[in-house]
């Protein structure tokens, strides 16, 4: 993993894990805005350079992405109008997120298709990893598994119930996914700390 | 009522902490020192406060009337942007050019217009927002600079720490309504 991309990975996952419900059916549907927020982005991004509007790049992706957004959440008000109503202004977080425009549209390939690829191959390990926390939340705070279908939230329930979680609600708060994030951004640094041990001991053989 | 819309959206409600406008500028507060975050800060204000206005008034004399209220961003984003490009040219001395600017008092824009029920409610729904997110970037700035004994200022030990910090203040903020607490008081 590059340096610069944790940062992008953490940027992304305070944009659009942390103020959001933990829910997972909330989390799956904005990490597909997300990406369709970043994929549309990069393609007008591409066009803009081609007509060489460069000076004008940054204005017209982020009225693209506000337009790409205002669709979508339309079409999440047709499809689930409960998590429309409880996501509403969560959605123009990632498309508005200076980190993530800098990091998505800034540093970008020449070419459209290798920029398409860089950034849907960090796109998918990014949902993999929002959608994980999502479902922590979910289980730990409120012993469910949630979905969003068609004009509803379908529930289940966990075996072990969510009276025997009650404290772990506090991972589905935001200072809760506050304290989550840390633990995982703490877990990895010890876990690539111990790699880079390994590789310096190796290196010394 | 002002005030106690103030104190709702700048503390309350905090824009930073429970909307989550400007939490990824967690990366970058403060890079630049208090210097630049009171200017950038005026900046923001003021853009805001033009911004929030002239949005609000073309959204509803042209678009509620016309049942087109939804499409409300994109009338907030384009004046934004004239409005950023005007007071660019008078506020610009000293300050870097930053995309970091353009996504928080534009989302502070949005949350005025989407919750706002009068124009002078709109303009302290934005104004609060923007102000309560400069203050938090000092204390994030000065817990970083605390932190700076702990862990390295450049590395992401130090956002760990961060983190854990932002979670107390927010429970802080909030402790006449913390959910796990009250959930705790009902399992029993």
């Amino acid at each position: 993993m590059k340096d610069r991309t944790i940062y992008f990975y953490l940027a992304a996952v305070l944009t659009v894990v942390v103020p959001v419900p933990g829910r997972l059916a909330f989390g799956l549907l904005m990490v597909v805005a997300f990406n369709v927020q970043v994929l549309t982005g990069v393609l007008v991004g591409h066009l803009t350079e081609r007509l060489h509007l460069d000076d004008l790049k940054n204005v017209i992706v982020s009225v693209e992405l506000v337009a790409v957004t205002i669709l979508f959440k339309q079409l999440v008000i047709f499809f689930c109008p409960v998590a429309a109503l409880t996501l509403g202004f969560s959605f123009y977080l990632p498309a508005l997120a200076s980190a993530i425009i800098e990091f998505s549209y800034k540093y970008a390939a020449p070419s459209l298709a290798a920029d398409m690829k860089e950034k849907a191959l960090r796109n998918a390990v990014f949902s993999a990893v929002a959608l994980g926390i999502y479902l922590v939340r979910d289980i730990v705070g409120f012993g469910t598994v949630t979905f969003p279908v068609w004009r509803r939230i379908a529930v289940a329930h966990v075996p072990f119930g969510a009276r025997t979680t009650a404290a772990g609600a506090f991972f589905a708060t935001i200072p809760g996914a506050f304290v989550l994030v840390a633990v995982l951004l703490a877990l990895y640094l010890l876990v690539t700390g111990q790699f880079a041990v390994l590789r310096r001991a190796g290196g010394g053989r | 009522m002002i005030l106690a819309t103030i104190v709702y959206y700048a503390f309350s409600a905090s824009a930073f902490l429970l909307y989550g406008i400007g939490l990824h500028n967690l990366i970058s507060a403060g890079s630049g020192g208090y210097g630049s975050l009171v200017l950038t800060g005026t900046k923001s204000l003021i853009t805001v406060a033009t911004t929030t206005t002239v949005s609000y008034l073309i959204v509803n004399a042209l678009f509620v009337p016309v049942r087109l209220a939804e499409l409300y961003p994109l009338v907030a984003v384009i004046v934004f942007v004239l409005f950023s490009a005007v007071i660019e040219v008078f506020v610009t001395i000293g300050l870097r050019n930053s995309v970091t600017e353009f996504g928080v008092p534009l989302l502070c824009v949005l949350l005025a217009l989407n919750e706002a029920s009068s124009v002078g409610s709109a303009v302290i729904i934005a104004v609060s927002c923007v102000a309560a997110f400069y203050l938090l970037c000092g204390i994030v700035l000065a817990l970083r600079n605390l932190f700076s004994l702990f862990a390295p200022v450049q590395g992401l030990r130090v956002y760990c720490l961060l983190l854990v910090s932002l979670a107390v203040i927010l429970i802080a903020l909030g402790a006449f309504n913390v959910s796990w607490l009250m959930q705790l008081e009902v399992g029993r």
